[in-house]
């Protein structure tokens, strides 16, 4: 008897040291589709959703938010933006985004990391950012979200990307 | 000293009992790949999902689609049009096997296709329909529709955009959910057998 609850401990012992390799998840990095901007309600004609998955403006400024859930305790490694930016000519030249976060409770919103176009091209921009700020994700004490702006027709958002590791 | 060998024994016969017997990652039934070829099912939060909250309009026509929040459908409205979208948050290296959509369409003249799309992050053109399924018919109570047949089933990160677009063009017309099954890959990437041998260095250590 007693050598059969021996086993069955032992047993469940090498069963909890080999859990870890099966358990779920590895989900880094997030990719934040344009897809998941919203419109602040300013403007909420002032964007357009190409069915090729991709949001341009209209001509004039645009802002776009999409929540970010991040895990618990992680390391936010860098914010990499993919837009084409086809115009300098607009009110807002550049394709911006950013990584906020703040407080549950108060108002004071804190930038994280940004990035931004560089000058007019019909091509695929990467700007990236590994500069970030309180970059350890405390979703006890703050919100995240991602802010994006644009403005004219041929600026183009695909997606921001947010490295992080766990 | 004999009882401390066959202490020993036991000890080590339950270790490998317990890793190899009763852990499902070296299970023979779970060494049995899925159609796909090359991943193996971890449970993981499959299905995802994606409710009809987390759609929104594309922008150019907001009024053309409303979201009943007592209920948590969307529909469209008498501005036809109402063509909405949804990020898609799947996991890396998960396969998509399934999309199911639960939907009403109450509409003798109309139909909707729910599509699942990727997007390529770095090359404008390139982009794949994955699944779509659309509805049928005219009943008033909710419907399911599916695609078992996934093009590109694999999320690749973060090379690829991924989401869920529809259009509602009447009243009658009334988006619930869209779930989509899939599993999760391996830790040990059998590149070889998969032919992408990206993951490995070219260099040797």
């Amino acid at each position: 008897m007693r050598k059969a609850m021996v086993f069955v401990l032992v047993a469940a012992a090498g069963l909890a040291g080999v859990a870890p390799l099966w358990a779920a998840g590895h989900t880094a990095p997030m990719v934040i589709p344009a897809a998941a901007l919203h419109n602040d309600g300013e403007n909420p004609n002032g964007f357009y959703f190409d069915q090729n998955g991709y949001l341009e403006g209209d001509g004039d400024p645009v802002k776009m938010f999409a929540a970010a859930y991040l895990p618990q305790g992680a390391t936010v490694e860098s914010l990499t933006l993919y837009a084409v930016d086809g115009t300098d000519a607009c009110t807002v030249p550049s394709v911006n985004a950013w990584l906020v976060r703040v407080p549950i409770n108060e108002a004071e919103l804190s930038q994280m990391v940004g990035v931004a176009t560089d000058g007019a091209s019909s091509a695929i921009q990467e700007p990236t950012s590994s500069s970030i700020t309180h970059g350890v994700i405390d979703n006890l004490f703050y919100r995240y979200f991602v802010r994006v702006d644009f403005c004219a027709a041929t600026h183009k958002v695909l997606a921001v990307v947010i490295d992080y590791s766990e | 000293m004999k009882y401390s060998m066959q202490s020993i024994v036991i000890v080590v016969c339950a270790l490998v009992l317990g890793m190899v017997g009763f852990c499902p990652i070296t299970s023979a039934s779970e060494g049995v790949p899925f159609e796909g070829g090359h991943a193996k099912n971890f449970g993981g939060s499959s299905p995802l999902v994606i409710p009809a909250a987390a759609f929104s309009t594309k922008g150019n026509n907001a009024e053309s689609h409303n979201f009943i929040w007592f209920a948590g459908f969307v529909k469209g409205t008498a501005l036809a049009g109402g063509c909405i979208q949804a990020p898609v948050y799947l996991p890396r290296w998960a396969q998509v096997y399934e999309m199911w959509v639960s939907m009403i369409d109450d509409d003798g003249s109309y139909d909707a296709s729910v599509i699942l799309t990727r997007r390529s992050n770095s090359t404008l053109g390139d982009v794949d329909d994955m699944a779509l399924a659309s509805t049928s018919g005219s009943a008033t109570a909710v419907r399911t529709f599916s695609d078992i047949t996934v093009n590109e089933p694999l999320v690749m990160l973060p090379d690829y955009s991924y989401y869920v677009t529809t259009c509602l063009a009447s009243e009658n017309l009334k988006l619930y959910s869209v779930r989509l099954y899939y599993t999760e890959e391996t830790i040990f990437i059998d590149a070889f057998e998969r032919g992408d041998t990206s993951g490995w260095s070219a260099v040797s250590p």
